[in-house]
């Protein structure tokens, strides 16, 4: 059975912030919501100082902790290893919120738009994929994976900075990049087991 | 890299957890007396107003919910196996049915010790909703149920105290009797959670930054003031005063409202001192 996963090259991101706005362009996510989100960091100190860019994203964890705790089975794995929220059973408790160790998810209160004018056609059309009053995350792009497409963040990414894959398959290109540069997971100690690995810069 | 504070449960929760946990203890607390015949009609008011004070943490915990909650609530109900909010929800109903059944049926029922122990998970559970959390090193240990389960009895004898002024009258000659004795029990609830504050806040002194910030956090007025001066020294203070012959009557509301502020800014500093662990460490 396929494993999804993702690679990210923490040698190789810039930074650009292309995934980030890739992910609000395909999923039409409101203002404050980052389902993709890159971190800037500044190391050292002057005069000897560096910039270090970490994409950041839902983990699709093999034990997630949001799984766990949600009371309604609102947050469920899917086989292929894809952890999603069903808004039609989440109540918005947001304890998933408080259990995941990687702040990857958002309570929508309301759907606000991005301009005091007022919602613009695309957010009109963005927002019926979004339901108020639940809790929403990354979606590994799941209905892109679906026709055979990348997600979102993947594709756009201009350093290849992102790579998905079965992580099943000891021959996919995630689990050589894994083997070969030892990759790396946040939180590794918690037990989540992140489906997300991190390759060192 | 700056540390994150945990904004996913606020006031709200904070009032669930402190309703919740008093309700339990309120009815805990009425069950015993009643049992031994002390403070009747207080003891038995507390019985009746546990259940209600549940019911008020439940609308705040609504209040918190999103919009659908009000029709999915019977999927609460799905998955105590994993979920502590379900296990909760669980707990909170047979509280409330036993509860209002032992209030509801003749007094002596074999209901009322189904009710109890429910009363005293009632205490317990909002602690474990919180110690659940692996993301939160703060909240992450089983010091918090305890501390939670004693704070709830005494906040629940709070509650119970505020009514002996307008339940027993004069002349009830279980009076005397009791209130000495009610000092003597809510001043050892009172060392255990000094006891316990002082392991939970000390032994986490000297660990890693997340847990220090935490303690920064709780380490404000609200709770040094509300917890530790209002909700507990002068408690104890009153308490020692009444076991040494002190007049208790004119005590009694006092003391219950110090402990009430005690019960609130507990729980409202704990939660406002939950921190994140850093997203992206090791």
């Amino acid at each position: 059975m396929v494993a999804f996963g993702m690679v990210i090259d923490l040698s190789s991101c810039i930074g650009c912030l292309a995934c980030v706005m890739a992910c609000k362009a395909e999923n039409s996510t409101g203002p404050g919501v980052f389902w993709s989100f890159v971190e800037d960091e500044e190391l050292g100190t002057y005069p000897s100082v560096s910039r270090r860019f970490i994409p950041r994203l839902c983990m699709h964890c093999q034990y997630p902790a949001c799984v766990d705790v949600c009371p309604t089975g609102a947050s469920y794995k899917r086989e292929d290893g894809i952890v999603l929220v069903d808004s039609d059973k989440c109540v918005g408790c947001r304890s998933c919120i408080a259990a995941c160790p990687y702040g990857a998810r958002y309570f929508i209160k309301e759907n606000a738009g991005y301009f005091p004018e007022g919602l613009i056609p695309y957010e009109i059309q963005g927002q019926k994929k979004h339901r108020p009053g639940v809790v929403e995350k990354c979606t590994f792009c799941a209905d892109r994976l679906r026709v055979g497409k990348k997600p979102a963040c993947v594709q756009t990414c201009p350093v290849q900075a992102r790579t998905f894959g079965d992580l099943s398959d000891p021959a996919s290109e995630v689990s050589e990049l894994i083997r070969g540069r030892h990759g790396f997971q946040f939180h590794k100690g918690l037990g989540c087991e992140p489906s997300v690995y991190y390759l060192a810069p | 890299m700056p540390l994150e504070r945990q904004k996913a449960f606020d006031w709200k929760i904070a009032l669930y957890l402190f309703f919740g946990g008093t309700g339990g203890g309120l009815f805990f607390n009425g069950f015993i007396l009643d049992r031994f015949n002390l403070l009747v009609s207080a003891a038995r008011s507390a019985q009746f107003l546990g259940p209600l004070f549940v019911g008020l943490g439940c609308l705040f915990l609504l209040l918190h919910a999103g919009s659908g909650f009000k029709t999915k609530i019977h999927l609460l109900f799905l998955r105590p196996g994993t979920s502590w909010i379900s296990r909760g929800t669980w707990i909170i109903t047979i509280f409330l049915l036993s509860s209002l059944l032992t209030v509801g049926l003749e007094r002596g029922s074999s209901i009322g010790w189904v009710a109890v122990v429910f009363s005293v998970l009632m205490t317990i559970y909002p602690g474990i909703l919180l110690s659940e959390n692996k993301a939160i090193p703060f909240w992450r240990t089983p010091i918090l149920p305890i501390l939670f389960f004693f704070s709830g009895l005494s906040s629940g004898l709070a509650v119970l105290l505020l009514m002996v002024p307008f339940l027993s009258t004069p002349h009830d000659a279980t009076l005397a009797l009791a209130l000495p004795v009610l000092s003597w029990y809510d001043l050892a609830i009172i060392c255990m959670q000094l006891i316990i504050l002082w392991t939970y806040l000390g032994a986490n002194a000297k660990k890693e930054i997340t847990i220090s910030e935490s303690l920064r956090l709780m380490k404000r007025p609200l709770f040094i003031v509300g917890t530790l001066i209002l909700g507990l020294f002068l408690p104890l203070l009153l308490h020692l005063f009444v076991i040494a012959g002190g007049e208790p009557q004119g005590l009694v509301v006092i003391t219950g409202v110090l402990l009430v502020i005690g019960g609130i800014s507990l729980r409202f500093s704990v939660i406002k001192a939950g921190v994140y662990l850093p997203r992206h460490s090791l």
